[in-house]
């Protein structure tokens, strides 16, 4: 499927304010699929300078949009990164290029991706520039949490979210590594998409959900077990932080279904919030870098407090 | 890609056109009419609220030839080439972007020239706030010995990241959030002006998104108008607000009143289904419970707090709710909020907060004593408790089993005991032990520390990790566990003990005993110990005592602050 059929509202949105001449000079695309808000991020830019659009709708088959498709495109300047934040400098150099006229097309973009890896002095340092672009320069942010992009950059572009909806290439992709259909719901549903990028084996990944599973019934039943499973069994099976991040989201989403199944009792909802809320906090001790034995560890000793208090 | 946003077309090119900040502006005006303008000021107030569009304004008023009544004229050379941004005396600095300090003495230098163009010289530093320590300290330099007819302006969103210092050398202005009516009556004024059609319901839901933001107003305004031409529709205000619709919001209010867990759960996935936003979502509640509560005490206050009145069918709802669980409400909706902040994926916060929401609206047990659906409840969850104590010993024997066995009096843990502690504390043997405990002593224990856990099993050092050691004298080490069920597991074990007053003793050298206490009791414990031996010891904190007040509209301005809770004195 393209992007324009799994994403039909906002493309139809996007290509009118190009027909209508309403293109702005900042945008923020926001969805909880990262691989597919690019994808979207890659056909406006293709509808922006494909001579060959229709109503808006780039042709996707000329040198322009093949370009644009694989990143060699002059006058659409990139920034990304694979550190844990883009910095002011980062900024600093992306406007001084952006300061010489365009190469071919008529403008230029500037493409942030995970624009929610921008630190505050970075973002400061934007403001200026989204407010008022040097010469005709489109910006074009892609994040996957508006909350996380600092207020004043969101009140300066305009946002637009995706819909939720199934993303067929990644689909076809996990399914050739040997993904069940079962393991596909799964990954949809709990917006696994972005945890995926990083190729996990099939294999892997039912090993990490067996261990995800096991463990939080495991928290239910008899935290004592689950926290020496934390040193037995979890720990053997994760090698490296990616597999610890796949394995917490998993956690997540079986968290998240015994809420859900928990509501027509009333003890077994309060003690399914309680823990859910615990499993939030380990997670979030995890992402600021308390090693993931000892978030869990600790989780399940609260585990333990909650049965014993009721 | 040549069409330029609202926000920048429609801003404001006098104080007369600014939104919503009529004392500050007056203020301003009647500086420049009166020859009274300060050297430095300080513009502070949240995004979009009118600070960069004043500074421009002033720093053409104060310039302008003919200007008028404190306002600039626009027409003329000089206000031209100052909208222009060409006017070499008015020179706007962004902080974040130039925020050293050789950029700062840059201007210290320049500074002492006079203006060439104009009368007067204008620095507007936008986002001061980024300004390093250094480019502060320069800039206050300049701030202390200013120049003739040099004015500094400084706007920032985070006043209090800016030194005393600094600040008080300033006379400081705080923009407050656009009022909501302010706010729609800008928007119908650019709507008519450019002869296009619109929903009013479309305005008020635009203006009510953009929270007190003009910029944000009108860049909702321009996606919604982009998507049609001719008129602003309800339905594209809708989806660009992504504000949630009054059926939405009527029907999971009305599941979480009736504490109906399972179909407030539901709601909130068919709201969260439809693409509104966590943010959002929390923001539609928070605003119902506001105007909820505020229409209980005092329907007039509704006017107060400048909100729109509620629909019908959200009114009606007020009959079922308490203002107590109102604000349970909003407090939990709040923590939320910042928790969102963090949140890979926001769905799962939103059914905790349901699941609370609907707990909000049990009824105290305290209060409705004689509630017989409420005592069934409590022997229900007492019933489970207990069946569900059996089972976690029942497990934790059969664990114990499988890995080694631990000891004998494991049979004694199958009496639940969750309030009173089962395990005796030896006081005097601690008593003994601080009387002779010394630094160093703690130090040796600490050092050998990590030895003695390498020398347990893994389900051992499994549970004394969350122990250490907290005293130690040549007789006797203490050992504090952060859970109390821990301390007590390993208290009950003999042979537990025994293995790790053995292994001690062989790692310190001596025959010192191991006492575990529970961490929460320790400060207990020791400061028993201090005062049987007349230790002076500093007093505990009194716990602050909550004052109930019962003004409504400081209640109400403490939660929601002053911006949103207005009274009108006139
Ligand atoms: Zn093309
Ligand atoms: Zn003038």
């Amino acid at each position: 499927m393209t992007i324009v059929q799994e994403q039909p509202q906002i493309t139809a949105e996007l290509a009118k304010t190009i027909t209508t001449q309403h293109v702005v000079h900042a945008y923020l695309f926001t969805g909880s699929n990262q691989a597919q808000v690019q994808r979207v991020g890659i056909w406006f830019m293709q509808a922006l300078f494909c001579p060959h659009a229709k109503e808006g709708y780039p042709c996707l088959q000329c040198n322009f949009c093949q370009r644009i498709q694989n990143n060699d495109f002059p006058d659409v300047l990139t920034l990304a990164t694979d550190k844990k934040s883009l910095g002011v400098d980062d900024i600093r150099e992306a406007k001084r290029e952006l300061e010489q006229t365009s190469v071919e097309a008529s403008g230029r973009i500037l493409l942030i991706k995970q624009a929610e890896k921008l630190t505050t002095s970075a973002a400061n340092s934007l403001l200026k520039f989204l407010e008022d672009p040097v010469g005709k320069v489109t910006a074009l942010l892609l994040t996957k949490s508006v909350i996380a992009v600092l207020p004043t950059i969101q009140s300066r572009v305009q946002i637009l979210s995706l819909a939720d909806s199934v993303d067929t290439n990644l689909q076809v992709d996990l399914q050739e590594k040997g993904y069940s259909d079962n393991d596909l719901t799964i990954i949809q549903q709990a917006h696994l998409e972005d945890e995926l990028m990083a190729n996990i084996a099939g294999d892997k990944f039912k090993q990490l959900k067996q261990v995800a599973q096991t463990w939080v019934q495991q928290l239910a039943h008899n935290p004592w077990q689950a926290f020496i499973a934390v040193s037995t069994t979890i720990l053997p099976a994760v090698e490296n932080r990616l597999q610890q991040q796949l394995l917490l989201s998993l956690m997540e989403w079986y968290f998240s279904q015994q809420l859900n199944q928990a509501v027509d009792d009333h003890v077994k909802l309060q003690w399914a919030k309680q823990i859910t809320m615990a499993f939030l906090h380990a997670k979030q001790l995890w992402t600021a870098n308390v090693s993931l034995q000892n978030s869990l560890e600790q989780l399940a000793l609260q585990a333990t407090n909650l049965s014993k208090r009721g | 890609m040549a069409y330029q946003a609202l926000y920048r077309v429609w801003r404001p090119q006098t104080f007369e056109d600014v939104t919503g900040q009529s004392a500050i502006t007056q203020t301003l005006k009647n500086a420049v009419a009166t020859d009274q303008v300060s050297h430095a000021y300080l513009f502070t107030g949240s995004r979009g609220t009118g600070k960069t569009s004043c500074a421009k304004i002033l720093a053409k008023a104060v310039n302008c030839p003919q200007q008028q009544a404190g306002e600039p004229c626009n027409q003329c050379a000089i206000c031209q080439a100052i909208n222009a941004g060409s006017l070499n005396d008015v020179l706007e600095i962004d902080a974040a972007s130039n925020n050293g300090v050789e950029q700062i003495r840059d201007i210290r230098d320049k500074v002492k020239y006079a203006p060439t163009q104009a009368e007067y010289k204008v620095y507007i530093i936008d986002e001061v706030h980024m300004l390093s320590t250094g480019a502060f300290n320069a800039l206050l330099k300049t701030l202390e010995e200013p120049p003739a007819k040099v004015i500094f302006i400084l706007a920032t969103t985070e006043p209090q990241k800016i030194p005393a210092t600094i600040i008080s050398r300033t006379q400081r202005f705080d923009f407050r959030r656009i009022p909501t009516s302010d706010l729609i009556a800008r928007m119908e004024f650019i709507l008519k002006e450019k002869e296009l059609d619109y929903d009013v319901k479309g305005v008020q839901l635009i203006a009510q998104a953009a929270q007190g933001g003009m910029r944000d107003a009108l860049s909702m305004l321009d996606q919604a108008l982009a998507l049609d031409l001719q008129k602003l529709t309800l339905a594209n205000a809708l989806q660009v607000t992504g504000a949630l619709d009054e059926q939405q919001l009527v029907a999971y209010f009305q599941a979480v009143f009736i504490k109906d867990a399972a179909k407030s759960l539901q709601n909130l996935h068919d709201i969260m289904n439809s693409g509104r936003s966590a943010l959002r979502f929390c923001d539609s509640v928070i605003e119902v419970a506001r105007d909820l509560l505020l229409t209980k005490s005092d329907p007039n206050l509704i006017d107060a707090a400048q909100s729109l009145v509620l629909p019908e069918t959200l009114m009606q709802l007020q009959e079922q709710v308490t203002k107590q669980q109102l604000y349970t409400i909003i407090t939990q909706v709040s923590q939320t909020q910042q928790d969102l902040k963090n949140a890979d994926r926001p769905l799962i916060y939103l059914e905790v907060l349901t699941v609370q929401l609907v707990e909000a609206m049990q009824p105290a047990p305290a209060v409705e004593g004689t509630d017989t659906s409420a005592d069934l409840q409590v022997k229900e969850l007492q019933q489970k408790i207990t069946s569900l104590q059996e089972q976690v010993t029942a497990l934790q024997n059969d664990e114990v089993k499988e890995t080694k066995p631990m000891a004998s009096t494991t049979s004694k843990k199958v009496k639940p005991a969750p309030k009173n502690k089962a395990v005796h504390v030896d006081q005097v043997k601690i008593n003994q032990i601080l009387q002779q405990a010394t630094r160093k002593a703690l130090n040796q224990v600490q050092d050998c520390w990590p030895d003695l856990m390498s020398m347990l099993n893994v389900t051992q050092k499994a549970v004394m990790k969350v122990s250490k050691p907290v005293a130690a004298s040549a007789d006797g080490v203490i050992v504090a566990f952060d859970y109390a069920v821990w301390f007590e597991r390993v208290m009950s074990n003999q042979e537990m003990m025994t293995m790790l007053k053995t292994n001690l003793d062989r790692l310190l050298q001596n025959d010192a005993d191991v006492i575990l206490v529970a961490a929460e009791d320790w400060p207990k414990i020791r400061q028993k110990f201090l005062q049987n031996h007349e230790m002076p010891i500093a007093a505990p904190d009194d716990p602050q005592e909550k004052q109930a007040t019962s003004n409504l509209v400081e209640q109400a301005q403490n939660l929601f602050g002053t911006d949103l809770v207005e009274v009108k004195h006139d």
